[in-house]
């Protein structure tokens, strides 16, 4: 398990899931995600929004992903996923976040094509997980964030990476 | 015999993927008779319920779709296990196809692509094996179906 990790390599994920992000939606929903913000390290919160998903890269490359989304975001990409449901009200809710941790997993999916070589093996992603808006998710002496700011015309949405202070603290 | 008979099970821990999977079987009339949420839910199921094809998520809690389509074809031989994971997962779905499934899609996957798939799967190899069954049953005798070599069924959507 790699705890001391060149920065281009966090730039590469990074920027891997800006842009897998971005032709997401352009390709699926026909929506441009633009004015991105780049801060590649010295972030020090991670810019939590509306609803987050978070999803695990194990392995050589040992990062969590992080895509937190504005509610009215939320609401789009919920209409586009359950397109043809007729979701009951108890129903709606997990499906609005079933919808974002589906989206986050497909385009972290993707995003592995683009740095597959860091791992000799397959880069195995944990389920994604829908943080409690109230809970604090990681201890923030532990951890550092490169963050990006996407915007569309339905909303904004931040993906920030995540690791442990070791894991990000090497200059190359 | 119609492949429209099929009895489908469908895993997956997205309540929105399984929906619309289940919303596709439908439209095409085959049966979904069980879902289940991870790999351990789906080998309970798999044992209740012995569908003719299953479509296995591959990250899931609690046990992912490989080891379940491992446990799976090691009680039952013949089971038809299709895997639906993203793009960019597959070593994985090699690793899947080794552990015996028959078959892959890709996400995010139109109807097409799963018809497409799912289809060559029931000519390939459910329809053989229900043939022989009936066979079987009728003539009380065992028979030899001539099926094509298992060759993995792709999606063809790269």
């Amino acid at each position: 398990m790699s705890t001391d990790k060149p920065l281009h390599e966090i730039e590469l994920v990074m920027q891997s899931m800006v842009t897998k992000t971005q032709d997401y939606f352009e390709t699926e929903h026909q929506t441009c995600l633009t004015d991105v913000d780049l801060d590649i390290v010295g972030v020090d919160e991670p810019a939590l929004l509306d609803m987050t998903a978070v999803i695990g890269f194990g392995g050589m490359v040992n990062l969590w992903a992080v895509f937190s989304f504005q509610t009215s975001l939320v609401d789009a990409v919920y209409a586009w996923m359950t397109e043809g449901f007729q979701d009951r009200p108890e129903e709606v809710e997990r499906h609005r976040q079933a919808a974002i941790g589906e989206l986050v997993n497909t385009v972290l999916g993707h995003c592995t094509l683009d740095f597959g070589h860091l791992d000799s093996q397959a880069i195995h992603m944990t389920p994604p997980v829908i943080l409690d808006p109230g809970n604090v998710f990681l201890e923030m002496n532990h951890a550092v964030f490169s963050k990006h700011c996407l915007n569309s015309k339905y909303g904004r949405l931040n993906i920030c990476l995540v690791g442990s202070q070791e894991v990000f603290h090497r200059k190359t | 015999m119609e492949i429209h008979a099929l009895k489908v099970m469908v895993v997956d821990d997205s309540p929105i993927i399984t929906r619309k999977i289940c919303m596709m079987m439908e439209m095409l009339g085959y049966r979904v008779i069980k879902t289940a949420e991870n790999g351990l839910e789906a080998i309970a199921a798999y044992r209740e319920c012995q569908p003719d094809l299953v479509t296995m998520d591959i990250t899931m809690p609690v046990m992912d779709g490989i080891e379940a389509t491992r446990h799976i074809r090691r009680e039952f031989p013949d089971a038809n296990i299709i895997m639906v994971t993203s793009h960019g997962q597959e070593r994985m779905v090699l690793d899947a196809l080794k552990a015996g499934a028959k078959g892959y899609v890709l996400k995010p996957f139109q109807q097409q692509r799963l018809v497409t798939v799912i289809e060559k799967a029931c000519h390939r190899f459910i329809l053989p094996g229900m043939l022989e069954a009936e066979i079987m049953q009728r003539e009380g005798k065992p028979v030899e179906v001539d099926r094509e070599v298992a060759v993995p069924l792709g999606d063809g959507s790269r």
